[in-house]
């Protein structure tokens, strides 16, 4: 047997092949086919049952002050798991989400906060960052997703919400995701829940 | 016939080489199997559920008093400092842009929305945009939120996007509405028409 499909390269009988050798072809067909199911198994587990995704939640309160310098931005430390399909959360580090599956992502963060009165103008801000690794510095980070508010002099809860995507890839080490948030006033700002998380969209050519 | 591996494909082996119409038959109903179920879950994350919704018309407020049409809060939400209060949009429950339930599994949403105030501007006073997901259980509606602020510099209209991503058990019904608040106490605001409100399907959560 000589001949096989163009395709998927299953071995085809021709009528020059002899009778007796009917086993292996049939054998050699079956395997082949198996092969190419196996595959195709593969690639619809990832979709049909649940895709890679995590939602983490911090509910313990954290104060920061004023904190706009580079590399002292204050991180957000998680403790809840929502939802975490493809272990992308280590409470061992709780600040990060990783990524074991490529693919491009969508990434999401929400923060409730209270002030205690600043002054008018006052900043408020926040970014989903990517890291190369667990080591990542605030100057090899990628803004993934960003943003700012601005808050007044008086007592009162303020919110962030945030959304974007980014193509995600693993060369031998985790690219992590975490968060920065920045607070431009003399004010102390209570962070008193957030919720980072991150979903696959899809497959990277 | 010798069984091979993982699907329940067969292959004959020296004593039952006769048997070559059986397995030729067995082979193609294991195959047809085997492909049908493939091209279900194919198609099933193909057509993932999603809707969006739109305004056709600016909502402003009824009142003198900063207040845009009322609504209510989910129980337990925190009423914001002054004069406030809500106009819903969005998709109330039972969805009507899906089947009656939606499927369990998790969902991301969103909204964005673009006001102004329709007289004097109150410099620094806030906005929020405010995403909640709400079901009914025996009686009581439990919730969760989403939302995020802003505050006019006193340079006319501001625009808004909030998200969130909510789990659905695939036996309650949900409603995900938009909500609009703020402390603008010279006038009234006004949410403009083309206010979006969306969802979509991402995935069920259960790893097999």
């Amino acid at each position: 047997m000589t001949t096989c499909t163009p395709l998927f390269g299953l071995p085809v009988v021709e009528g020059s092949d002899r009778p007796c050798d009917i086993d292996q072809w049939s054998c050699d067909f079956a395997s082949a086919v198996e092969s190419q199911l196996d595959t195709l198994d593969g690639i619809v587990q990832r979709t049909a049952t649940t895709v890679p995704m995590a939602k983490v939640i911090s509910t313990v309160p954290v104060t920061f002050g004023n904190e706009t310098t580079s590399g002292s931005t204050p991180n957000l430390s998680f403790d809840t798991v929502a939802v975490d399909t493809d272990n992308m959360f280590n409470s061992s580090f709780p600040e990060q989400i990783f990524f074991p599956t490529k693919g491009m992502y969508g990434m999401h963060l929400n923060v409730w906060a209270t002030t205690t009165g600043g002054a008018n103008q006052d900043a408020f801000g926040g970014s989903i960052k990517l890291f190369p690794g667990l080591s990542g510095s605030f100057s090899t980070s990628l803004n993934v997703a960003f943003n700012g508010t601005n808050f007044n002099a008086t007592t009162g809860a303020i919110y962030l919400s945030l959304l974007g995507e980014w193509p995600v890839t693993v060369d031998g080490s985790y690219i992590v995701a975490g968060t920065f948030l920045f607070i431009q006033s003399t004010d102390t700002l209570t962070i008193t829940r957030a919720e980072m998380g991150a979903f696959w969209m899809g497959d990277l050519s | 016939m010798t069984s091979i591996d993982n699907h329940g494909l067969t292959c004959l082996d020296g004593s039952d080489v006769a048997a070559v119409s059986l397995l030729l038959q067995s082979n193609a109903a294991t195959i047809d199997s085997s492909l049908d179920a493939i091209a279900d879950s194919l198609n099933a994350y193909n057509t993932r559920s999603w809707a969006v919704t739109t305004t056709n018309a600016a909502v402003t407020g009824s009142s003198t008093s900063n207040e845009l049409v009322s609504g209510s809060f989910p129980p337990g939400f925190s009423l914001l400092a002054g004069s406030l209060s809500t106009q819903s949009f969005g998709m109330d429950s039972p969805p009507n842009f899906l089947a009656p339930i939606l499927p369990t599994g998790w969902y991301l949403t969103g909204g964005i929305a673009t006001f102004q105030a329709t007289g004097a501007v109150t410099a620094n006073s806030r906005r929020d945009l405010i995403l909640y997901w709400t079901k009914t259980v025996s009686g009581q509606t439990v919730f969760e939120y989403s939302l995020n602020t802003v505050y006019e510099s006193n340079t006319g209209g501001d625009a808004l996007t909030v998200t969130g991503k909510f789990f659905a058990d695939g036996i309650s019904r949900y409603s995900l509405n938009l909500n609009f608040a703020h402390n603008n106490t010279g006038s009234t605001m006004q949410v403009n028409a083309g206010t979006k409100c969306w969802i979509a399907y991402i995935g069920t959560g259960v790893v097999v």
